[in-house]
């Protein structure tokens, strides 16, 4: 009973001292950068429009995801996700920038891909880089994507899915890449990150 | 009294055949989120298996899309793939195949027109023994 009772201590003086080293603006979800570096560029062209440049978001918060838009389950289920926490936040969602990448450059064009995003929320950003561009940003960002294409009889070369990265990017208002949500996180727990950050 | 013996069993077969109430097969609370026309959403349900035999789910369709197809999404290795299920999927008796977010679903591919909160997707269930199973899917938000 005793050697349980110091055990208990320790545990407690260590989570107490891990809690005071943690950075009190760090969110405390996903993987946590404690010492932010600054996001790779981002720049994307937009037909009839401005690039997208993530760097003119200097001083929103920036969640961004590489997905694309014949993805049936998990993407929409991400912009879903997104679309809750921006509603969750209320006046204070208008100062995140919701990003979404299209990594499916063959079958993503880029008017397709931004009206896809805004079919979750009008604010909502949808980018449909071409395949150059994607290599650049895909590198600066350290992913991937790959065409994954079924041989089996009955199965279409064109209804191909792409493997894509699985977190979600949360870059801060300095422009600094801030944490990664891996899959499992869930949308409440984003919002009361942003909450906390603001 | 003649006549009456001959019509005898033909009474008992309609009595044994409606001893049995409801579908052997039966697709549960199906939803679909809402999609462009030409774009591709999934369909999300429970598939239940009320016979004494196992069931073998080999193929779907819809009459709104050029194809669906059982997929399974899947995590690994900090990356997100969609795998097609190609071998037929066995339900056993009294037990029942769920399709969620994030896990097996039914892709359905090539709408041929635009899906809308409140408009219904027909899809087709088929097994291997040839019966077939309608089920609307309600388009929804999640």
């Amino acid at each position: 009973m005793r050697a349980t009772r110091v055990g208990r201590l320790i545990s407690a003086i260590a989570f107490a001292a891990l809690a005071a080293c943690a950075p009190k603006d760090a969110p405390i979800h996903g993987v946590v950068m404690h010492d932010p570096a600054a996001a790779a560029p981002l720049i994307v062209a937009r037909p009839g429009g401005a690039p997208y440049v993530l760097a003119a978001d200097t001083g929103r918060f920036v969640l961004l995801y590489f997905g694309y838009t014949h993805c049936p389950d998990y993407c929409p289920m991400m912009l879903t996700d997104w679309m809750r926490v921006k509603r969750d936040l209320g006046p204070l969602g208008d100062r995140v920038r919701f990003v979404f990448v299209s990594v499916d450059p063959e079958r993503d064009a880029p008017e397709a891909t931004a009206a896809y995003a805004v079919g979750f929320d009008s604010s909502f950003v949808g980018l449909a880089p071409a395949r150059p561009e994607l290599d650049v940003i895909q590198k600066a960002w350290g992913v991937t994507s790959y065409k994954e294409v079924s041989n089996s009889p009955g199965r279409s070369a064109d209804s191909y899915g792409v493997a894509h990265p699985a977190h979600a990017f949360l870059v801060n208002r300095a422009g600094r890449l801030q944490a990664l949500y891996p899959p499992e996180t869930r949308w409440q727990d984003v919002a009361a990150d942003l909450r906390k950050l603001f | 009294m003649r006549s009456i013996l001959l019509w005898l069993p033909a009474v008992g077969l309609l009595a044994c055949s409606t001893q049995k109430t409801g579908p052997s097969l039966e697709g549960r609370d199906a939803w679909a989120r809402p999609a462009d026309s030409a774009g591709t959403t999934a369909v999300y349900l429970r598939i239940v298996n009320h016979d004494s035999t196992t069931a073998l789910l080999t193929s779907e369709s819809s009459s709104v899309a050029e194809s669906v197809s059982l997929h399974e999404t899947m995590a690994m290795s900090g990356m997100i793939h969609m795998m097609p299920l190609d071998s037929a999927q066995a339900i056993a008796p009294g037990d029942s195949l769920t399709l969620k977010q994030g896990a097996k679903h039914l892709m359905v591919s090539g709408l041929k027109r635009k899906l809308v909160i409140g408009d219904s997707l027909p899809v087709d269930l088929t097994f291997k023994d040839g019966r077939v199973v309608h089920v609307t899917a309600t388009v929804r938000a999640p």
